[in-house]
């Protein structure tokens, strides 16, 4: 059996990535891909991240292969910056790492995005998140007279 | 793709890892006020999940008659949010989302839907007539569903009710 030590994959715009086959392997989802049809030198499409994503996915993946010893101490730093994104960025990260799915990384952004609402209320979340209140004034009154403490 | 309304329309394993990683109850009822679809998958994570120890019920730092403040034993602070005591109709008062919370934070879930209902309106009988101060609730209702206890302190006079 061919065991090739790059992977290809493509992004959902058309760039190549050249990577170790064990960075790949962090994803689940091409890891299926890679034991289900083993392709030699193929190029793996990843449709539904584009290229600045994937690059940045793929730039987490090589830091936790290559960190798996370093200490905690670092290693958190590192992610903490990571994630220290704008909030599309997070978005397109967050959507990348559950289709690729990346557990760490998933936890990773969750983590941040709940830390966001420290301090907040939620007209200020939503307008954090470009967020539509889609409740009623009803709704909306219910809410606020149960939970004032809320919205202040 | 950087398309930032999306995450309104996050998918429901998403929302719920975020979720997973609030502090129970008060960031978790800002959530749900965010949109319905944030509301539901914060109501489905409070259902499903029950490894938030019970909040002890305190009196509010205000000592209002008809809040109650909610204690959390394992962060040994008070939850910004508070309990009504409710005086509306009981239709509004199962489907209010405090209550919800309160199902899920506080008593942790009770699977067995007639036990649920049995043990909502126990509450609300005692919340509502007799001015609990605090409640406590032994073992977990879950893996002990005939043998838990819940001890409230109620009444004016501080008397003791044990449930068993």
């Amino acid at each position: 059996m061919a065991f090739t030590k790059k992977v290809t994959l493509k992004s959902s715009d058309g760039e190549l990535f050249i990577i170790d086959r064990a960075v790949a392997l962090q994803s689940r989802t091409i890891q299926y891909v890679l034991e289900d049809t083993n392709p030699v030198d193929a190029i793996i499409p990843v449709p539904a991240v584009d290229a600045r994503t994937l690059s940045k996915v793929l730039e987490y993946c090589k830091k936790h292969l290559i960190d798996l010893n370093t200490d905690f101490e670092d290693y958190s730093k590192w992610d903490k910056d990571f994630v220290d994104a704008e909030v599309w960025m997070l978005y397109d990260l967050i959507m990348a790492a559950d289709y690729l799915h990346i557990p760490p990384l998933i936890d990773l952004i969750c983590d941040k995005i709940a830390s966001m609402f420290k301090g907040q209320t939620p007209d200020k979340i939503r307008e954090i998140f470009n967020i539509d209140n889609d409740f009623s004034k009803e709704e909306e009154e219910d809410f606020k007279k149960k939970s004032g403490w809320a919205f202040k | 793709m950087a398309s930032v309304s999306g995450w309104g329309q996050l998918p429901d394993r998403i929302l719920h890892s975020i979720l997973e990683y609030m502090v129970p109850t008060d960031e978790r009822v800002k959530f749900s006020a965010v949109c319905s679809r944030w509301r539901r998958a914060a109501r489905e994570h409070c259902r499903e999940h029950t490894s938030t120890p019970p909040l002890l019920l305190f009196p509010t730092p205000d000592n209002s008659g008809r809040r109650r403040s909610l204690y959390n034993v394992t962060r040994k602070t008070l939850c910004q949010s508070q309990l009504w005591d409710e005086e509306d109709s009981e239709e509004e008062y199962s489907e209010s989302d405090e209550e919800d919370w309160k199902e899920g934070e506080e008593e942790e879930e009770i699977i067995d839907s007639e036990e649920r209902e049995a043990f909502e309106r126990r509450k609300r009988e005692t919340v509502t007539d007799f001015s609990i101060q605090k409640g406590v609730l032994f073992m977990d209702p879950e893996r002990n569903p005939n043998d838990y206890v819940l001890m409230v302190v109620y009444g004016s006079k501080e008397s003791l009710a044990f449930i068993k």
